[in-house]
């Protein structure tokens, strides 16, 4: 709750007057990244102390992801945080591989997308549920 | 292929120490492999960061300052050294007080900080950063 609060604080949609994004905001996003959370909880001259620490192009990419974050859909925002904690709950090796086999599959076309994610390597590599989880980031599916 | 126990010899690798043929071996595992690229890539990042380090340099006169310090310990009076013996007793002591004294801080609720503003030095914002990085890679079809 409190990270959508502070997301629209972030973002004054108030202003612009589009009064359903801010609902989608004010319900509760339960991401379970404390920095995070604590980060949309500051004020704003503390969120510009915290971004002036990095480049400046890190510092665009990040205010875009916020922003990409926050005009999510309540149910994407489930899945999302299911597959986050999926993803977090992983020994930090299997993390490594995972996001590296990510990394493969957006350099992909949908359709080598479905061959790579079918493969033997895949299956030998990768447990049942870091597949699961390949899948659903791909969308494909959904981590249960 | 489970590439991460290969970590010793893609080591070696990047250290330029392993034989032409076992090298070509690993060079043409790497093109396939993006667990393996990425550790050569961040062991490369490393040796390039140890190769731009300079060595802090010491003054010229170090080892005189140095030796004449020691010469100074061993000048100190012989009450002191009989002293000593005194003291080693008390060191458990202290020990145990310092131990009793952490715990006790450690077990003492502390008062919880409910404020809606968090300070901006209790977040590290590249864990932020991060944490946004992976939202975004388990995100399908996400283009940031």
């Amino acid at each position: 709750m409190a990270l959508a609060v502070a997301l629209g604080n972030m973002f004054p949609l108030e202003a612009q007057g589009n009064r359903k994004q801010l609902r989608q905001l004010k319900q509760p996003l339960g991401i379970p990244a404390r920095d995070l959370e604590r980060f949309a909880r500051m004020s704003p001259e503390e969120r510009q102390e915290q971004l002036a620490k990095l480049p400046p192009e890190r510092r665009q990419q990040l205010e875009r992801r916020l922003e990409r974050y926050q005009n999510l859909p309540p149910e994407q925002r489930d899945q999302l945080e299911r597959r986050f904690e999926a993803f977090r709950s992983l020994p930090p090796p299997r993390q490594l591989a995972v996001r590296g086999e990510l990394l493969n599959l957006r350099a992909m076309t949908p359709a080598e997308r479905r061959v790579r994610l079918d493969s033997p390597e895949v299956r030998q590599y990768f447990s049942p549920d870091e597949q699961r989880l390949l899948r659903a980031a791909m969308g494909q599916g959904d981590v249960p | 292929m489970m590439c991460l126990e290969k970590d010793e010899i893609l080591l070696d690798y990047c250290a330029g120490t392993l034989e032409p043929a076992r090298a070509a071996e690993v060079r043409e595992h790497i093109e396939g492999c993006a667990d393996c690229r990425r550790l050569v890539e961040a062991q490369r990042n490393v040796w390039s960061a140890l190769d731009r380090w300079t060595a802090v340099e010491v003054s010229p006169d170090f080892d005189a300052r140095l030796y004449a310090r020691i010469a100074r310990e061993q000048a100190k009076p012989a009450w002191i050294e009989w002293l000593r013996p005194l003291w080693k007793p008390a060191l458990p002591l202290a020990v145990a007080c310092a131990v009793l004294v952490v715990g006790f801080l450690v077990r003492t609720p502390r008062a919880v900080d409910n404020s809606p503003q968090v300070r901006a030095d209790k977040i590290d914002i590249e864990q932020v950063e991060k944490t946004l990085e992976d939202l975004d890679m388990l995100t399908p079809s996400s283009k940031l």
